[in-house]
């Protein structure tokens, strides 16, 4: 191992070529999955960090919080079940508003406070009092908008300005940012904005449940639908690879960061076939004069993995640079796990595309050191 | 007492109309604290006879013992380990390792051999000032002359104080006079040492520091 990390202290431009390449793939890799998960937490956050375990849908909805709508009447049936802990009410109402005459996107989600469905990343403020009148609480996207605590936010089309009383983080729906309102001032906002759902009653588009940790999840999600008779329930993880479009972009991103690691490994093995062939003659010698194959094997995993891991904190490094530079408008999220993920995965690339090189090693007949051969 | 014995030895390279018969029924003895010298034209088999005297190379037929140890009857893994221990090697042409200090191409050896790194570290200091290296520790073999370069070869086959010194063309790659040196400091290192050592060579002018020389010809070992 000693002789490995001398050959890589003394011979650093050689290194550096693959150390280069390594850390520009995981530069790409880094910033690619940031982006796969800006865009996933973008499209699903309001699902996502919603404090439940399963949606109820109408049957008729299609696992679509637009398309779906349930009575707010049948939600102590849904209560009543056995497993369920707890249900809330949600509701989407996709439109523009303005603060400041300021025009922007914005998703108004109804909701129950203090219920299952809300969101759970409060980061400023407080949350508003259920059935507390035109207040709410904004993703803090819409802070990076302008919009200040105690801000008033108008939707086109309505009349009664929504005051933002909290920020939450990674609570956006389709890659809007929200306005997270109780369900009564939501239904309040949509008869405006949207007259032809006016007479409709008191309604939500969807329940969100919490289970009893001990209940089988299956059986709780039957049992509603059994009591309800018109409902479609599945899991939050269903339900937000139902969302648009979220699967297809999440196998994409999935494809092409599987096809960089591909790369990572190549690059490796590549590398390592041909260092090893240059340095044939060299590792005849130390056969010779007794190094075993596990020694030599033992220099190039070493070797493979102080590149791998020094190539990785350099892509990381930059990748962070750029995350530094980006406009907050661009959906990237450096997420810690993803990060520790991409470091092992890595490694075991690097690791792979080295073994490569055991065979020709392994195969290197020290008898070749003699007679001026090697 | 008797370092090595060839007996009989045959090396026998592919079959039918391609087969080569590299060494012929060959046979040697060699006693401690004797240096001979291998001597014959390219392509007679010395290189093949000291490749299976270092554990390299399997014969067709034969067998070879080093001390107490039966060659033949290793495994490649104990083949390993002798190599390691029982045998030093000096190369055509230095083969040293370009990116080690003249030192640390002695010190390979230490996680190499069974002996502890202190041990080697102890032996390699000791040949630095014997060779005549010790202001030269720390260059890498670029910055030594030929001559440096094959004493620090020298010093590699010495630090793990094996019981066989096995030297291959150690002239090849220097001038008469270097080489003349080389040889002498090579032999003097092997007899104040008590080792047994074979040198192979085709420059008759070396052989008058070794005790004995053994021709080899056409793979037939002819003594005198």
């Amino acid at each position: 191992m000693r002789i490995a990390l001398l050959e890589m202290r003394r011979r650093r431009g050689r290194w550096a070529s693959i150390v280069g390449a390594i850390a520009f793939i995981v530069f790409l890799v880094l910033v690619l999955a940031a982006l796969a998960d800006g865009l996933f937490i973008g499209s699903t956050g309001a699902l996502q960090n919603g404090d439940s375990d399963a949606l109820v849908y109408s049957s008729d909805g299609r696992r679509s919080l637009v398309r779906s709508e349930l009575p707010l009447a049948e939600l102590p049936a849904v209560v009543a079940v056995p497993g369920v802990a707890d249900a809330g009410a949600l509701g989407v109402l996709l439109s523009t508003a303005a603060a400041d005459a300021e025009l922007f996107d914005v998703a108004v989600i109804g909701h129950l406070p203090g219920r299952p469905g809300e969101p759970t990343m409060l980061v400023a403020g407080r949350r508003p009092e259920p059935g507390e009148p035109l207040v709410g609480i904004a993703d803090r996207a819409l802070r990076d908008e302008g919009i200040a605590l105690g801000d008033a936010v108008l939707l086109t089309g309505s009349a009664q300005p929504v005051t933002v009383i909290g920020f939450v983080k990674d609570a956006q729906y389709l890659l809007a940012d929200t306005l997270w309102v109780p369900i009564e001032t939501w239904h309040a906002l949509r008869a405006e904005v949207r007259p032809e759902t006016r007479g409709r009653g008191s309604v939500a588009q969807a329940f969100p449940l919490r289970l009893d940790p001990t209940a089988e999840a299956s059986t709780v999600l039957s049992a509603v639908d059994a009591a309800l008779g018109n409902s479609e329930t599945v899991t939050t993880d269903e339900a937000i690879l139902s969302i648009p479009g979220v699967q297809q972009q999440a196998s994409t991103f999935t494809a092409i960061i599987g096809v960089s690691f591909v790369v990572v490994g190549l690059v490796t093995a590549l590398f390592f076939a041909l260092i090893t062939l240059e340095k044939r003659g060299q590792l005849a010698i130390l056969k010779a004069i007794g190094s075993s194959n596990r020694f030599l094997l033992g220099g190039v995993i070493t070797q493979a993995l102080i590149a791998t891991v020094v190539g990785y904190l350099l892509g990381f490094a930059f990748s962070r640079l750029l995350a530094a530079a980006l406009p907050p408008a661009v959906p990237a999220t450096f997420l810690p796990g993803t990060a520790l993920t991409l470091l092992l995965a890595t490694i075991a690339m690097g690791a792979l595309g080295a073994v490569f090189s055991f065979r020709r090693i392994i195969g290197i007949d020290p008898a070749s050191a003699l007679g001026g051969e090697a | 007492m008797t370092a090595l014995i060839v007996d009989d030895v045959t090396k026998v390279y592919g079959e039918g109309h391609t087969e080569v018969r590299a060494l012929c029924n060959a046979s040697l003895e060699l006693g401690d604290n004797e240096f001979l010298a291998l001597l014959g034209p390219s392509g007679s088999g010395k290189t093949t006879l000291l490749s299976v005297i270092g554990g390299l190379l399997a014969p067709t037929s034969g067998t070879v013992t080093v001390g107490e140890i039966q060659l033949t009857a290793l495994s490649r893994k104990e083949q390993t380990r002798f190599r390691a221990n029982r045998v030093g090697f000096v190369f055509q042409g230095f083969n040293l390792v370009p990116f080690l200090t003249a030192r640390e191409n002695m010190t390979v050896m230490a996680p190499i051999s069974d002996a502890t790194r202190d041990e080697i570290e102890a032996r390699t200091d000791q040949l630095l000032e014997e060779l005549g290296l010790t202001a030269r520790r720390d260059n890498l073999p670029e910055q030594l002359s030929g001559g440096e370069r094959q004493r620090v070869a020298i010093g590699r086959a010495l630090v793990s104080d094996p019981d066989l010194i096995l030297v291959d063309e150690p002239t090849a790659s220097l001038d008469t006079e270097l080489g003349t040196q080389v040889v002498q400091l090579l032999a003097s290192e092997i007899k104040s040492r008590g080792k047994a050592g074979i040198m192979v060579t085709h420059d008759l002018r070396m052989v008058e520091f070794t005790d004995r020389t053994v021709r080899i010809l056409d793979g037939e070992l002819l003594n005198g």
